[in-house]
């Protein structure tokens, strides 16, 4: 999941930003509204975290921006004015979720996962695929009843094949949600990735293979070719 | 506490049960006197006409021929005279054996004015009927004694029954006394209403006044829809009414802003211990110059607000007035400063005479030129000059001076309130927006004047200080 991060406070946007890479999220993040605003427009989110007072452009005036784009991505606003008017205005503005501070980092991460969810078919944390079942929040992975232990990375991407299942999911798609402005689409580090959860979800090649390469176009999780 | 309507309607119908129980009482006993005096006179002259036939010992003709009743005594009509001897002289038929005490007689002429030729007064009847008498008196004063007014005169008492004038004066009094509970009911509702009706404005003001709370703070009385009375009330409720809401919205938008201020180092402060206890391969020195960049952002907050409470409660021990020389004071502060100026290429300009010295407290003074120049630095354009200056003599004491071009003159008036900041993202984490507050109370305590100017044309901005002078 790729997430944009827009917050002026220095100290608080390096320490969340690192907790939301900690947890799996791809994390762009901007001090303020126009660098925000300029993010937005030049890659896929998945959510966005938006503080309200940032310097330049302010939190509203950029989901407003947003909003005009005709681009649905979630939108968290985060900020320090908790007043009951502020919320009002911020959710009316178009936010799908506020937050102030201070928050919990955990809330704070499960908030940005749930509304992440929102863009796909399965809003569940426990998605099924066959014998595979992996659930979102407990971040844990079972294949025919056994645990697999995944890196937060391979987590989160197998999370994706697991949403969009059945449909092929191209390596931009991957790139861009899991991958932080890294601009190598040719780099193999996809592919050791999709390696690596092969191997861990095949349980050492004791059960069939479950993610598939489709050649020139990208990856497709399913349970039978 | 009563209401003032109950309080009004119960004074006005005490003081109206009163008046119509004056009104009444008036009203039957003049009745009453109407009524006896008519019945009195005719039987004064009965008694007076009675008094001359005895005289002339033509009474037994007269009196079958005129006033048959006194043969019968009907209605109570008797006559009795007295001879000098206090005896029965003459007495009606009607009586019979029965015969009226000359004391009562001379009771009731003994009570009376000695003068008067009658006296009228109550008695029983030999059947026990109720009778008014009166009687002609056969005495008169003379050279202070009583003399029998002639040799023949007689003292003559004639009766009648007042049996329908009891119940005629009963009758009134009943009479009276309904019209009167009934006038005194209908009144009371009168004034029940009339009350009612010129409270009314009062009672709307009073529910309006009742519903406001902090949420409609906004509502104000509409003056010209009031009485003449209530309107000074409802334009003192007014003022009251818009100082208490600009209160409320200067302390609302103080706790906003202090909440604003204060919560976002606690975020990244409670950020950082979750991450940490989370992932502790991310301890770094890097984060721990974070946490304490936080934790000094907030010390520098409280402190602040500390301070300024301190001197607004008078808590704070003011220190002694010394000899300071200014610009050695002005120069540390643009040191302290001269890093910041550097990075934004700040020129320095002052032209501070060096003998300028004067008494005041030292260490308020230092707080305000620290707090000024700051600013200065911090807000100034870059590539710009700060310049500070000692204009007029002692008065004010300091000038300082800088370019602003991004500045709405109309802020002027906000600079000096507690958290208000040019940069409404509130990102310096260096300001908090407590500085001219606190120039402001150190002037204050100083007794000096602060005075900030904007010069349009040139986007210069000015900041004043100096002892308070007669026009200030």
């Amino acid at each position: 999941m790729r997430v944009l991060y827009v917050e002026d406070a220095f100290p608080l946007r390096d320490t969340v930003a690192l907790a939301l890479r900690k947890s799996g999220f791809a994390v762009d993040a901007a001090e303020d509204g126009s660098e925000g605003l300029f993010l937005f427009e030049n890659y896929q989110y998945d959510v966005a975290v938006l503080d309200v007072m940032l310097p330049k452009f302010d939190g509203l005036a950029l989901m407003k921006e947003i909003r005009r784009a005709e681009r649905y991505t979630p939108v968290l606003l985060l900020t320090a004015k908790g007043e009951l008017e502020d919320r009002v205005a911020g959710l009316d503005s178009g936010a799908d979720d506020y937050m102030v501070k201070p928050f919990a980092l955990d809330e704070l991460i499960s908030r940005i996962r749930a509304l992440s969810r929102r863009g796909f078919k399965n809003p569940s944390s426990v998605l099924r695929v066959s014998d595979l079942e992996v659930d979102t929040s407990a971040k844990t992975v079972r294949r025919a009843g056994v645990a697999v232990k995944l890196s937060a990375h391979e987590l989160a991407v197998l999370e994706i094949l697991m949403r969009k299942a059945g449909t092929v999911v191209s390596r931009s798609v991957i790139d861009q949600h899991f991958y932080e402005n890294s601009g190598l689409p040719m780099s193999n580090v996809i592919d050791v990735v999709i390696c690596s959860i092969r191997k861990k979800i095949s349980l050492n090649r004791s059960k069939p293979e479950m993610i598939h390469t489709r050649r020139g176009l990208g990856y497709v999780l399913q349970a039978e070719q | 506490m009563k209401s003032i309507e109950s309080h009004i309607v119960r004074r006005l119908l005490f003081g109206q049960g009163i008046l119509w129980t004056i009104a009444a009482f008036s009203v039957w006993y003049s009745q009453r006197e109407r009524l006896y005096s008519e019945f009195d006179n005719n039987q004064k002259f009965v008694s007076a006409a009675l008094r001359f036939h005895i005289r002339n010992s033509t009474l037994e003709g007269e009196v079958r021929n005129r006033w048959p009743r006194f043969l019968t005594g009907d209605e109570g009509w008797h006559f009795q005279s007295w001879d000098e001897e206090q005896n029965v002289q003459v007495k009606s038929e009607g009586l019979g054996e029965a015969e009226f005490s000359y004391a009562d007689f001379e009771r009731a002429w003994s009570n009376k004015d000695k003068t008067a030729e009658y006296v009228k007064f109550n008695l029983k009847g030999p059947d026990g009927e109720p009778l008014r008498g009166v009687a002609t008196v056969a005495r008169s004063f003379r050279n202070g004694q009583f003399r029998r007014s002639s040799s023949r005169a007689r003292d003559v008492l004639v009766t009648r029954s007042r049996r329908e004038l009891d119940a005629n004066l009963l009758w009134l009094a009943v009479f009276v006394f309904g019209t009167g509970v009934g006038a005194s009911l209908a009144t009371a509702k009168l004034v029940k209403h009339a009350v009612r009706q010129g409270l009314f404005s009062l009672r709307q003001m009073s529910e309006k006044a009742q519903a406001i709370d902090v949420s409609n703070l906004d509502v104000r009385f509409e003056e010209s829809d009031l009485p003449i009375e209530l309107q000074p009330i409802s334009r003192r409720l007014n003022d009251l009414l818009r100082r208490i809401e600009s209160g409320f919205i200067r302390e609302r938008r103080f706790s906003s802003d202090l909440a604003h201020e204060i919560r976002t180092p606690i975020t990244g402060l409670k950020s950082a211990a979750e991450l940490l206890l989370k992932w502790p391969e991310e301890t770094t020195l890097e984060r721990h110059e974070q946490i304490l960049e936080m934790a000094n952002q907030m010390e520098g907050i409280i402190e602040s607000l500390l301070m300024l409470a301190s001197w607004e409660s008078g808590t704070s021990p003011g220190s002694r007035n010394e000899r300071i020389e200014v610009g050695e004071v002005v120069k540390q502060c643009w040191e302290n400063e001269s890093a910041l100026a550097a990075k934004r290429n700040l020129e320095y300009s002052c032209s501070l005479s060096d003998s300028l010295e004067i008494d005041a407290d030292s260490n308020l003074f230092r707080l305000i030129v620290a707090n000024l120049i700051s600013n200065a630095v911090s807000y100034a354009d870059e590539n710009s000059v700060v310049r500070v200056a000692n204009t007029d003599g002692l008065h004010p004491v300091l000038t300082i001076s800088n370019s602003i071009r991004q500045f709405d003159e109309s802020e002027i008036a906000n600079l000096t309130k507690r958290f208000w900041r040019a940069d409404k993202s509130r990102s310096d984490s260096i300001h908090c927006g407590l500085g001219l507050s606190i120039v402001e109370a150190c002037a204050t305590r100083m007794g000096w004047n602060l005075k900030i100017d904007y010069e349009t044309n040139d986007s210069v901005l000015t900041v004043s200080i100096g002892p308070v002078q007669a026009g200030d």
